[in-house]
């Protein structure tokens, strides 16, 4: 069985004005909808840029917005997000700057997690002078950037350090001995940081590796809380390994 | 084969110079194909900005109370029009959205019920529909 | 813990949250008191005199107004601070929801003395 879908993509070339444009495309509803993409790249326009790798959801590159929401196209399948003659309206993630066509440049994320100091590629065992409970990746990200480009307030302030950033912050903190720089700090307990956030709770929503930032957020802003009422019935820190 | 239709827009894409994508404020009310949390997000904001209008409106009206009697009951009496209860109810669906989501907003926020956040949007939700139909009902009594 | 002067965003969203709480209550108050227990939904002209000259009435009010006011500037301050606005930018927006809540609450002070001393 094949379906006949309409896929409205939206194109970009610097130095050219953005525009949408409609292809159609004859797929097995079982496929995915990367699949329908690299179809069209494949059988109608070859200029058109996307990026892929993995196609089993491990290594985030392919993240995109279909019919407003961010999914990985490698594993989303066309029957669960359109019917037979249906139409997918196809763009790049949001809040990244567009390189080309379906492809942003993912500086915005990974400025954010290099000031909590979230290598974003490590060794899995410990180097010879790390200690060994150091965290050497941010558990289960993907790096996919989806929750940046879900965000509605990420959408108008860039200084926001947003989903990602946050919930490593708290993976750090969470960890055995971790704490931030007095940089990563003012950026995680700033104005921009996690008191930014307003429970939108789209982050979690579209997240595809269960990373939850969302509620790493509001379990960071617990734990500032509690701290700060602590300090200010002068009772120290919660945690006495963080007076180091 | 060439696509089969290619529209220009005259907006230019986000990051098309190289810059940052441009604020997109409209992306604060964009719910439509978004999760109940985002629902709860795009309520509050809404309901507060409205509810932050409404304060200085009531304030400004209430100056009429240094005008005497007259001013005064007169304003009273417009009041009990149809249109400003229909107004009313608007205003008091307005204070029960913000106020029961942002008591679900301030709970999450603390880190108490993080989990149940989706599910407590719908229990304040059906609550508030009810505290609403009570309200309308008082309002259009009188 | 590193130094805590330089991290104030926390105090915004926790004053929003404690006046936010109250609110319940004190909104509660003045819309039961005001309208819904009031024949017609609104006092006249004379009821109102009656009323907000009882001195605890009076200070209930005058709470209800500085918190509603700092909870709705409060508010409109996060709401413009998600803009992305620039540090001095910032600095004229705080400036700029402080003086218009201290307006409103010596507004309301203004109102009441007004009417509690009028005859």
């Amino acid at each position: 069985m094949m379906w006949t879908i309409t896929l409205k993509i939206a194109r970009y070339k610097p130095g050219e004005p953005a525009r949408t444009d409609t292809f159609q495309v004859s797929i097995d509803p079982e496929r995915t909808v990367l699949d329908s993409i690299e179809k069209i790249w494949a059988e109608q326009d070859r200029s058109l840029v996307f990026r892929h790798a993995c196609h089993h959801a491990s290594c985030g590159s392919c993240a995109m917005v279909v019919n407003g929401v961010e999914i990985l196209p490698c594993i989303k399948l066309i029957k669960d997000v359109t019917k037979p003659g249906g139409t997918l309206i196809i763009e790049p993630l949001h809040n990244f700057p567009v390189i080309s066509d379906l492809v942003v440049d993912m500086g915005p994320f990974f400025e954010r997690m290099q000031i909590v100091k979230m290598p974003i590629v490590g060794p899995a065992d410990p180097l010879p002078n790390q200690e060994p409970n150091e965290y050497n990746r941010f558990d289960d990200c993907i790096e996919c950037g989806m929750c940046l480009s879900a965000c509605p307030v990420v959408a108008t302030d860039s200084k926001y350090l947003g989903p990602a950033a946050l919930a490593a912050a708290y993976q750090i903190l969470s960890s055995g001995d971790g704490n931030l720089s007095a940089q990563a700090w003012e950026a995680v307990d700033g104005e921009h940081g996690l008191w930014r956030c307003h429970v939108a709770f789209e982050c979690s929503a579209v997240c595809p590796s269960n990373v939850d930032p969302a509620g790493k957020i509001m379990a960071l802003r617990r734990r500032m809380t509690v701290e700060r009422i602590r300090h200010l019935l002068g009772l120290g820190s919660s945690k006495k390994k963080r007076e180091k | 084969m060439p696509p089969v239709d290619s529209t220009s827009e005259s907006k230019a894409y986000p990051g098309q110079s190289g810059r940052l994508p441009r604020r997109q404020v409209w992306r604060w009310f964009a719910f439509a194909k978004r999760s109940l949390g985002t629902w709860g997000f795009v309520l509050n904001r809404v309901a507060g900005l409205g509810l932050v209008v409404y304060l200085m409106l009531h304030l400004v009206v209430l100056s009429l109370l240094t005008r005497g009697p007259d001013g005064y009951n007169a304003f009273v009496a417009l009041a009990h029009n149809p249109i400003f209860l229909l107004l009313d109810v608007v205003l008091i669906a307005g204070i029960i959205g913000h106020g029961l989501n942002g008591l679900r907003v301030a709970l999450i926020g603390s880190g108490i019920l993080v989990r149940w956040q989706h599910q407590m949007l719908i229990v304040l939700g059906v609550l508030g529909v009810v505290l609403l139909a009570i309200a309308a009902f008082l309002v259009f009594r009188i | 813990m590193e130094p805590r002067n330089q991290r104030r965003g926390g105090l915004g969203w926790f004053g929003q949250a404690v006046s936010g709480v109250l609110l319940l209550i004190l909104l509660g108050l003045h819309m039961i008191a005001h309208h819904f227990v009031v024949e017609g939904g609104l006092r006249t002209y004379q009821d109102v005199l009656n009323y907000i000259r009882q001195p605890l009435v009076a200070t209930v009010e005058l709470i209800f107004l500085v918190v509603v006011s700092f909870h709705a500037m409060l508010g409109l301050r996060a709401v413009l601070f998600d803009l992305g606005l620039n540090t001095v930018q910032e600095k004229w927006v705080t400036r700029g929801v402080t003086i218009l809540g201290m307006v409103m609450v010596a507004y309301g002070i203004w109102l009441t003395i007004t009417l509690v001393s009028q005859v």
